[in-house]
C-alpha cells in the first residue's frame, strides 16, 4: 500500500465560475470539481495516483471531459498526466503561471483548432526530377546542390562513399525545398481563414506538412471548403484534416521547455534515447 | 465535438494522442514528478512511446497505400 492514495488530476483551466456538465465523472469515477485561484479555476477530480498511467481508455476519457467542458464554457486544455497532491498545491501552481494562463484563456477560450497533415510518397517525387509539381515550381529560396555535384568528386578512395553522401544530401535538400514550397502554397489558401497556425515542415520524409490552425468555430465550414478545393487540386498528395479540437497546440509553453511544434522525429529520437531506461525501470 | 473530416478511427486516435499527450497546458511540471511514490516522469515517457509507435505505424501504412 502506498502512502498517499488520493491526488488531484487536472483536465482543464476555465474562468472562476465554470458551469460543469451534469453526470460527467473524471478518470477513475470521481466527480469533477473546480479549484479556484483568483479569476481562474482548474477542473480536477480526485484520483488514485497509481491509476493514472496512460492507456487508451484513460486518454480518451481525458479528451472526452475536455471536449464536454468546451461545450459549456471557455477552456484551456491541460496535458494528460497532470497530477498534484492536493488543492493547495494546485492553487499555488495556478498562481505561479497566473498571468500567462489568464492571457491564454482570453486568447484561446471558445476557439478551436484543426489539424492538417499532407502526406506524399518521397520516392515518387524523386522520379519526377524536373520539379513539375505545383509545390516545386514555386521555388524554395533554399540552397540546392548542383545536379552534377556528385560527379565533381572524381577518383580516389572513398569516392563512392562521398558520392552516396552527396546524393543523399541533395535528395534531402530537394525534399525539404519542395515541402517548404508546399507549406507556403497551403498557407496562402488556408491562413486567411484562421487566427494563427503552427506549421511543421517535413517532420518525416513521408509527411510533407503537418500544420495546426486556430479558428473561430464559425469559420470551420469555410476552412473545410478551402481544404477540399486544395485536396482536389493535388491528387498525388494525401490530405488529412482532423478536428475541430480544443486548442491544445496554441497554449503558451513553459519557459524552460519548448513544447509546441516538436516534430515526430524529435519525439522519436528522445523516445529511442530513453527506451533503455524505460524498459529497465519497467522490470 | 464533431469528428467530420477524419478518415479513420486510427487517424482520430493518433490526433488525440498527439494533442492530449504532447500539448496542452503544463502546470508546474516539477510538482507532478512524484506523487505517492509513483514517478510520473515515466507516465509521460510511456505515453510518448505509445504515441510515436502508433504514429510511425500509421504513417507507414498511409505512405504504402499511395
Amino acid at each position: 500500500m502506498l502512502g498517499r492514495r488520493s491526488a488531484l488530476y487536472v483536465y482543464a483551466i476555465t474562468g472562476s465560475r465554470p458551469e460543469l456538465p451534469d453526470g460527467l465523472a473524471g478518470i477513475g469515477g470521481a466527480c469533477l470539481q473546480p479549484v479556484v485561484c483568483r479569476s481562474l479555476a482548474a477542473i480536477a477530480s480526485q484520483v488514485d495516483p497509481t491509476q493514472v498511467c496512460p492507456n487508451a481508455e484513460r486518454v480518451l476519457g481525458h479528451e472526452h471531459i475536455v471536449e464536454a467542458l468546451c461545450q459549456r464554457t471557455r477552456v484551456l486544455p491541460v496535458r494528460y498526466g497532470t497530477v498534484l497532491p492536493d488543492a493547495g498545491t494546485l492553487v499555488r501552481a495556478l498562481d505561479e503561471r497566473y498571468e500567462t494562463l489568464l492571457a491564454d484563456l482570453a486568447r484561446l477560450g471558445g476557439k478551436v483548432e484543426l489539424g492538417l497533415r499532407v502526406l506524399w510518397n518521397p520516392d515518387a517525387l524523386e522520379s519526377d526530377d524536373q520539379g513539375s509539381t505545383p509545390a516545386a515550381s514555386q521555388g524554395s529560396g533554399e540552397p540546392v546542390f548542383p545536379r552534377d555535384a556528385a560527379a565533381c568528386v572524381a577518383g580516389g578512395r572513398g569516392t563512392s562513399y562521398l558520392r552516396l553522401r552527396l546524393a543523399e544530401q541533395r535528395r534531402r535538400d530537394d525534399l525539404r525545398a519542395r515541402a517548404n514550397a508546399l507549406g507556403r502554397h497551403l498557407n496562402a489558401t488556408l491562413l486567411p481563414q484562421a487566427i494563427d497556425s503552427r506549421p511543421a515542415i517535413l517532420p518525416t520524409d513521408c509527411l510533407a506538412v503537418s500544420s495546426t490552425y486556430l479558428l473561430e468555430p464559425t469559420r470551420v465550414a469555410g476552412f473545410r471548403e478551402s481544404f477540399e478545393r486544395l485536396r482536389a487540386a493535388h491528387p498525388a498528395l494525401r490530405f488529412l484534416l482532423s478536428g475541430p479540437w480544443p486548442p491544445y497546440s496554441f497554449v503558451t509553453p513553459p519557459n524552460d521547455r519548448p513544447l509546441a511544434g516538436a516534430s515526430l522525429r524529435d519525439l522519436s529520437a528522445l523516445a529511442s534515447a530513453l527506451v533503455g531506461q524505460y524498459t529497465s525501470e519497467e522490470e | 465535438m464533431s469528428r467530420a473530416g477524419v478518415e479513420s478511427k486510427d487517424v482520430t486516435l493518433l490526433e488525440i494522442l498527439d494533442r492530449v499527450l504532447d500539448r496542452g497546458v503544463v502546470l508546474a511540471g516539477d510538482l507532478t514528478i512524484s506523487v505517492a511514490d509513483v514517478d510520473l516522469i515515466f507516465v509521460g515517457l510511456k505515453v510518448m512511446l505509445t504515441s510515436v509507435e502508433r504514429a510511425e505505424r500509421l504513417r507507414w501504412g498511409l505512405a504504402g497505400s499511395e
